[in-house]
């Protein structure tokens, strides 16, 4: 045994894995990663019917893998190797310039053609005025600040083939935003480190929406603005890389009357708690519900004046500034919600259904069927 | 169970070694044999009964060839009734909807697909079982009278997957006694720790290149890019393999064994000719040793010959997958080494430069032909490869990937290892290992990172 002395590396090594390994068997599991906004996985139980089924190796690895010790610190570790050997993207998150972070998207969806063909049959099919707008996603607006011949699809192009076939339906109106936007491209409209567009992209949207309908949109600067400094959105949380400055998120105090959701009801259209979280952009709207009821108070623009928001999270930024011209807007997510459109329609008496998604969800989201029921 | 997951490093080795160091020798072979089955029934519980079978069978035909020593009707039965066990287990299992889907095509038929999916490392270990019983038959070794040991042999954890294919007479004299040296031990650990990098940091990695190639569809990339995409799959092929038998080997001395050398740095080659020595050579050895010399190799006249090894470059293609296009594959090779056999080896030598160029192309055309399977997506792809459309794309991959490919290229030939090798202290080694490993574990924790968008809101 004494010549063990004569080799270093085998006793490093050794000490490190079984520390290692020591250290992984001992420490407290986490439940839930802030970083990740989910809950990780925990050790499962050993049960006849799960080694059979080989669920309980594929469970117990993921376990393994996701209560690694020094977890976070792993990660970026990986994220700067992958800086220092040259990569402008990690995890699917691709750095740009100004600090911009963007989504690489490769391939075509299938799903996008079925999505806006459940929108056309939608359109056709109520007896409200249909409104439908794609937001394009950061990447397509901000191409200036791509990496050179970053392969991202050409999303301006399907954008306006989807519009092509929504036209084919008389009663659906177009609210095209690409062109909005992109004069507005030099301003603060998406965030860098987030894939959603701020309240001011929100609000270019809301001037479009509103000159197609010619409703009289709420002056921006009449509205008392609030910033929440320190954001660090989902695609940092994909990139981990290091050198990403925070974004700030600015929201505007609309008084309403009351929001409900479920049985719930707010007094604000903000969760202000989410301003302390990770996960800060959750704070509009109280997050993705099924179904949120916002009355607002009643003014000359509004009385009386129904919508009907079908929105991702896109939505959630733009509707602080609806509610100045409805007086009603039932918000529905249809990710969540399984109950029938029509008859909400009916049963409320909406007169206006306004379709807003974002092109990523427009593409890839598979709950559009239930536009139907 | 992957030699390159968290599971694999820090938990089932430890636990591992530690019992099989503190056991006596004499059990060794024993608990070898049990871990192996533990390490194969982790992710395939239902099969484990199908690879025990499969020692058994091949555990009584060689003691019964033995027996009947004398009698070679029977001898030449027993090894008859195993070899169509081992193959048609390997058929039923590997190419049985391929052969179904065959014949539907061929006589517009609507037999349905059996579902059933691939036993985990079936290729490997029937190749394995059956050179052992050929070889109690040639008389090249003795019949294994422990089942254990042969169990030992057949499910030894690290080539039970992915190889290399260790044939019996190998490895006969160390499963009996073998020698344990903290200083094996020590270079089976650094090997390890090689292709644990070369499958983690290197082959993933420019494995992210080529999986963009589909993701972005083979009809949109531009001429540059698809070479570059070629250039990728080629080192991740290289690399991953190459890193799962490093593994192994290492894993194999720390264990007390001393498996073959399985890739000798083949992309460095001259010809196909020498390439096909240096690349998966246990594989290709097997072939030679079992298949091209039953067949009566070189010895029956030029026009047998080639039919030889056309047969042996199918079968091989074929070994790869159950699919046309590793077939052409196969047969893509045949073509080649048989033009080199015909005139073309004696104009190559001559040519040092160009010698490697054409290796070099061949060996990228034929890895087209091996990733992609769709006969009508290669067809897309050898257009793209000289299409000579130039638009930006190949920038960005470039910049991205630039670096690692460099490393790639640098590692697929000696230099580093002769650098290394000229080390007497060791001690810059140890630490470009120790980051190697460091970093390796630093990419598989990120690999089970998953940022949940909530779903893209």
């Amino acid at each position: 045994m004494k010549k063990i002395r004569h080799y270093p590396f085998l006793i490093v090594m050794v000490i490190l894995i079984l520390g290692i390994s020591f250290i992984n068997l001992i420490k407290k599991d986490t439940d839930f990663s802030e970083m990740e906004n989910r809950y990780l996985a925990q050790k499962p139980e050993l049960t006849l019917g799960n080694i059979l089924d080989s669920s309980f190796g594929t469970q117990y690895e993921t376990y393994v893998n996701e209560q690694f010790i020094f977890r976070n610190q792993w990660i970026g570790g990986k994220a700067i190797t992958e800086t220092l050997l040259g990569k402008q993207e990690n995890n699917g998150v691709i750095k740009g310039k100004n600090g911009y972070l963007f989504n690489k998207q490769l391939n075509i969806d299938k799903q996008l053609k079925k999505n806006v063909k459940a929108i056309r049959d939608f359109g056709k099919n109520t007896n409200t005025k249909t409104y439908v707008s794609i937001v394009p996603n950061s990447y397509d607006i901000l191409k200036d600040y791509l990496p050179k011949g970053t392969p991202n699809i050409d999303q301006e192009a399907l954008i306006e083939q989807s519009y092509e076939t929504l036209k084919e339906e008389k009663k659906i109106t177009n609210i095209k935003l690409d062109n909005t936007l992109k004069e507005h491209k030099n301003e603060y409209i998406y965030y860098r480190t987030d894939h959603h567009w701020t309240t001011l992209g929100a609000y270019y949207g809301y001037l479009q929406f509103c000159k197609e309908q010619g409703l009289t949109p709420v002056d921006i600067n009449s509205l008392t603005a609030h910033n929440v400094d320190n954001f660090y959105g989902t695609y940092d949380s994909k990139y981990k890389g290091i050198g990403i400055k925070p974004d700030t998120i600015t929201y505007y105090q609309r008084p309403i009357e009351k929001m409900v959701i479920g049985n719930e009801e707010k007094s604000g259209l903000y969760d202000l708690e989410k301003t302390k979280v990770r996960d800060k952009y959750a704070m509009f709207l109280h997050g993705n519900n099924p179904i949120s009821i916002i009355y607002s108070k009643e003014n000359e623009q509004n009385q009386g004046k129904k919508l009907l928001l079908l929105k991702d999270s896109y939505g959630n930024s733009m509707i602080p500034y609806l509610t100045y011209n409805y007086q009603e807007i039932y918000v529905v997510d249809l990710r969540y919600y399984s109950d029938s459109i029509s008859k909400l329609i009916e049963d409320k008496g909406i007169q206006t259904t306004f379709i807003l998604y974002n092109f990523d969800t427009m593409m890839t989201d598979n709950h559009f069927y239930r536009l139907s029921r | 169970m992957l030699f390159s997951s968290l599971l694999f490093i820090f938990q089932f080795l430890p636990v591992f070694f530690i019992i099989y160091y503190l056991s006596p020798i004499r059990f060794r072979n024993l608990i070898l044999f049990l871990a192996s089955v533990f390490f194969y029934a982790w992710g395939e519980p239902r099969f484990v009964i199908l690879i025990l079978i499969s020692i058994l069978i091949n555990y009584i035909a060689g003691i019964f060839i033995e027996r009947y020593d004398r009698n070679e009707k029977i001898r030449v039965t027993i090894l008859v009734l195993s070899i169509i066990y081992n193959i048609g287990t390997l058929m039923f299992f590997k190419y049985f909807n391929f052969i179904i889907e065959n014949i539907n095509y061929i006589f517009k038929g609507d037999i349905s697909f059996i579902d059933i999916p691939l036993p985990l490392g079936i290729s490997f270990y029937t190749f394995q079982i059956m050179s052992y019983t050929i070889d109690v038959y040639r008389r090249d070794t003795k019949a294994e009278r422990s089942y254990i040991n042969l169990g030992a042999y057949l499910c030894m954890f690290p080539q039970l997957i992915a190889g290399p294919i260790v044939v019996y007479t190998q490895v006969s004299k160390e499963l009996r006694k073998r020698s344990y040296y903290l200083k094996d031990i020590e270079k089976g650990l650094r090997i390890f720790i090689l292709g644990l990098g070369s499958k983690v940091l290197i082959a993933n990695n420019v494995g992210g290149l080529w999986d963009d190639m589909a993701q972005i569809g083979y009809a949109n990339i531009s001429m540059p890019l698809a070479w570059l995409g070629l250039l990728s799959f080629s080192l991740q092929i290289y690399f991953d393999f190459n890193g799962y038998s490093l593994m192994a080997i290492g894993l194999g001395k720390m264990l007390g064994f001393d498996f073959p050398q399985n890739f000798n740095f083949p992309y460095i080659s001259k010809s196909v000719t020498e390439y096909w020595r240096r690349w998966h050579i246990t594989l290709s050895t097997w072939f030679k040793e079992y298949l091209y010399i039953p067949l009566g190799g070189n010895r029956k006249g030029k026009l047998r010959t080639y039919i030889n090894l056309f047969i042996v470059w199918s079968v091989t293609g074929l070994w790869h997958g159950a699919s046309w296009n590793f077939i052409f594959w196969g047969i893509y090779f045949f073509v080649l080494l048989s033009l080199e056999k015909l005139f073309l080896k004696k104009w190559l030598e001559k040519n040092v430069i160009l010698s490697r160029i054409y290796t070099i192309l061949a060996i990228l055309l034929g890895w087209m032909i091996f990733a992609i399977t769709e006969l009508e997506n290669i067809k897309i792809y050898f257009g793209r490869l000289f299409s000579f459309s130039i638009s930006e794309d190949w920038i960005y991959y470039l910049r991205n990937y630039g670096m690692i490919l460099v490393i790639g290229i640098l590692f697929s030939t000696p230099f580093l290892k002769k650098w290394y090798d000229k080390q007497a202290n060791k001690i810059l080694c140890n630490i470009l290992l120790l980051v190697i490993f460091l970093l390796s574990i630093a990419y598989l924790v990120d690999a089970a990172y998953n940022p949940f968008l909530y779903f893209r809101f």
